[in-house]
């Protein structure tokens, strides 16, 4: 096996052990996300985000992954009917509901 | 001519007074009263039921909209519409508004605002379930935890009374009841882990005259019930409108599940959680009580409507209080005493056996034990939801039936193991959040309820009409055999109150969460519903079958098909 074979095997299987560790912290946020999720959100939003509002509250489902500030900015400072949730949530709970909106949009 | 016209103005004066000023015994008799509906439950018994049969099984299917009054809103509008002097009065949790009952035009509307924030501690349901006419006022409270008296003829607010802070977890949607001037109510917020309570104010003037918590402070009797003073945000809501019995004088009220929803780490009997109090009116002693559910952990509540009767049973008169309580058994107590006659079950139950009639406690089946001793993961039923929520029964004293509007879904339950919850401050979210698993089950996803009509007293189910959900609106029934409800898809029904059959039905616009309520005016009987999807269920469990129910309130008036008047030819 040449040098570069070494190194690039090296770097391919340092970026598995990366990827595998990403998708373990994004299943960690996800959950941590599902709970937040659960204590604030449900009541409006819908269980597993399955909104049957009619159209009331905002049906989480239809954000998409470059609509990340959006829904950050939405949360953070209230929309419509939806309370402003600054001081009650920090950053990392916000982050966390979003990490649990993507792993249930995109997961599917 | 003058004198004539004096005296005309002078007995005009007189007649707007009399009209204006229903009395304690207007309230008390509100039963006989079929032109008027001045409270929540329609009568101080909370049986929703009336004399009145113009419209009954044979003429029902001539039943066609008066009106209709838009309520400009998009959130569940539950609110029971009470009726006087030809004026209909409605809330929703923005507003208040006074209608003309034959003619569907607006009078005067009260709008108000909250603060934003206050929803952050809303549990179930942006809504009000509505008002009360008492002495040319009405009352109501607000989401925002206020208790406000309007002018019956202008909607102008005559005074305005904070009950709690939102902040502190307590918000307010009940409908006040009024018992000998008193205006009483209780509080939401066990899903925020407030200290429960029951108010009494001044209905002239809205000065607090008492306060009843639901859960005793440490050192008070019933403290002892409570594992290490975990009591001190203990829950104990009072959300649904009590009966009042103005002979015994005693205000009935049920009482709400403890806080957290979890139970690790509150052990003991949690009074006076799920419990139903008989309470004094005028300074709000307890008089008795009757604990359903010790120790909750299920979310089983314990505030629903208390249905007052007297009924034969075993060859003798007894003074009840029914509950179909959300833990799924039909309890019949002795009012005078809170003494447990009967528990059936109404829907199924696999949290408990049943219940001993000794001591009046459920018997806990093993997974209940697996659940509570163990910690354990297991299906139970009825969930959080319960075999009833909020919707109000009816009951006939013709037929001797409860029609019951009922849930059939369970849940996969798991508390948090102890000591998970030591942070949790009051104000906190302490509700489905503080289960460690919470998913719901489908016994048959086709069947999620159905409407009942049970004898209390033996349990026995009559007739029912199965529905793909289950219907979150109240029921009423008639001297003319007529029971009426609404589905979630917007059907507003007649039924035969003997036999279950369907006997006539309009599509409203939206979902009806409403409470139908029936009333008379120049010889003629009305149905007034609210249609306007919103509430709990609607917005938490994604049921499919509601996915297409569009929102937006609006308020229906029908009455039977008249001929159109000859008009002149032109």
């Amino acid at each position: 096996m040449r040098l570069r074979e070494v190194l690039a095997l090296g770097v391919l299987s340092l970026v598995m052990v990366r990827g595998a560790a990403a998708r373990a912290a994004d299943t960690a946020k996800a959950e941590e996300g599902e709970q937040v999720y659960e204590n604030y959100c449900v009541n409006c939003h819908g269980e597993g985000l399955r909104n049957t509002s009619g159209g009331v509250t905002f049906d989480l489902r239809k954000l998409r992954a470059d609509e990340h500030d959006r829904f950050i900015n939405s949360v953070t400072n209230g929309k419509q009917q939806m309370p402003p949730w600054k001081g009650v949530l920090d950053r990392d709970k916000m982050e966390a509901i979003w990490a649990y909106i993507r792993a249930t949009v995109d997961g599917k | 001519m003058i004198r004539s016209v004096v005296i005309a103005g002078l007995l005009g004066a007189a007649v707007s007074g009399a009209a204006l000023g229903q009395t304690a015994d207007d309230l008390k008799n509100a039963n006989k009263n079929s032109s008027s509906v001045l409270m929540y439950g329609m009568s101080y018994n909370a049986q929703r039921f009336s004399t009145l049969k113009q419209i009954n099984r044979d003429t029902v299917k001539r039943l066609v909209p008066a009106w209709a009054y838009s309520l400009a809103d998009n959130r569940g509008d539950e609110a029971q519409a009470v009726v006087r002097d030809g004026v209909i009065y409605i809330t929703d949790h923005t507003k208040t508004v006074a209608v003309d009952a034959i003619t569907g035009k607006e009078i005067w509307k009260n709008e108000f605002d909250y603060p934003p924030e206050t929803t952050r501690v809303v549990c179930c349901g942006i809504v009000n379930r509505g008002a009360t006419l008492y002495d040319g006022k009405l009352y109501r409270t607000t989401l925002d935890a206020n208790i406000v008296a309007l002018d019956q003829k202008t909607g102008k607010e005559v005074w305005r009374t904070k009950v709690a802070d939102p902040k502190d977890g307590y918000s307010l949607t009940v409908a006040p009841m009024i018992a000998h001037g008193v205006v009483i109510f209780g509080v939401s917020g066990a899903e925020f882990g407030v200290r429960g309570f029951l108010d009494g104010y001044d209905a002239g003037t809205g000065k607090h005259l008492w306060r009843t918590y639901t859960i005793p402070a440490a050192g008070e009797k019933g403290a002892e019930t409570w594992q290490n003073n975990s009591s001190h945000f203990g829950g104990g809501s009072g959300w649904i409108t009590g009966s009042y019995d103005p002979q015994l004088d005693l205000v009935f009220w049920g009482i709400g599940n403890p806080s957290p929803w979890s139970p690790s780490d509150r052990k003991g009997d949690n009074l006076y959680t799920n419990s139903m109090l008989a309470i004094r009116p005028q300074t709000g002693e307890m008089v008795w009580y009757y604990q359903m559910t010790p120790n909750d952990p299920f979310d089983y509540d314990g505030v629903n409507e208390l249905v007052l009767a007297d009924l034969k049973i075993d060859g003798k008169t007894r003074k009840v209080a029914m509950q179909a309580n959300r833990n799924g058994f039909l309890y019949v107590v002795d009012r005078t005493n809170g003494k447990l006659i009967t528990a059936h079950k109404f829907v199924k139950v696999t949290w408990a056996s049943g219940i001993d009639m000794k001591t009046g406690r459920p018997i806990w089946t093993d997974d209940t034990k697996a659940v509570l001793e163990r910690g354990e993961k297991r299906t139970i039923f009825p969930a959080a939801n319960g075999g009833k929520n909020w919707m109000p029964m009816s009951f006939s004293p013709l037929t001797g039936l409860l029609y019951i509007n009922t849930i059939n879904i369970g849940w996969d339950y798991q508390p948090s193991p102890p000591g998970a919850l030591a942070n949790l401050k009051p104000g906190d979210p302490s509700g489905p959040g503080s289960l460690k698993s919470r998913t719901f089950v489908y016994e048959d996803p086709n069947v999620r309820g159905a409407l009942k009509a049970i004898d209390p007293v033996t349990g026995r189910v009559k007739w029912q009409i199965p529905g793909r959900s289950p219907n979150i609106s109240g029921t009423l029934v008639t001297g003319g055999g007529v029971v009426f409800t609404g589905k979630l898809t917007g059907e507003f029904i007649a039924v035969d109150a003997e036999t279950g059959k369907q006997l006539w039905q309009f599509q409203t616009p939206s979902g009806i969460v409403g409470q139908p309520v029936t009333w008379e005016r120049g010889g003629k009987q009305y149905v007034t519903v609210t249609s306007g999807s919103g509430g709990v269920y609607v917005a938490r469990f994604g049921d499919p079958n509601i996915a297409h129910v569009p929102p937006g309130g609006s308020l229906w008036t029908f009455k039977l098909f008249e001929e159109p008047m000859q008009t002149s030819q032109r």
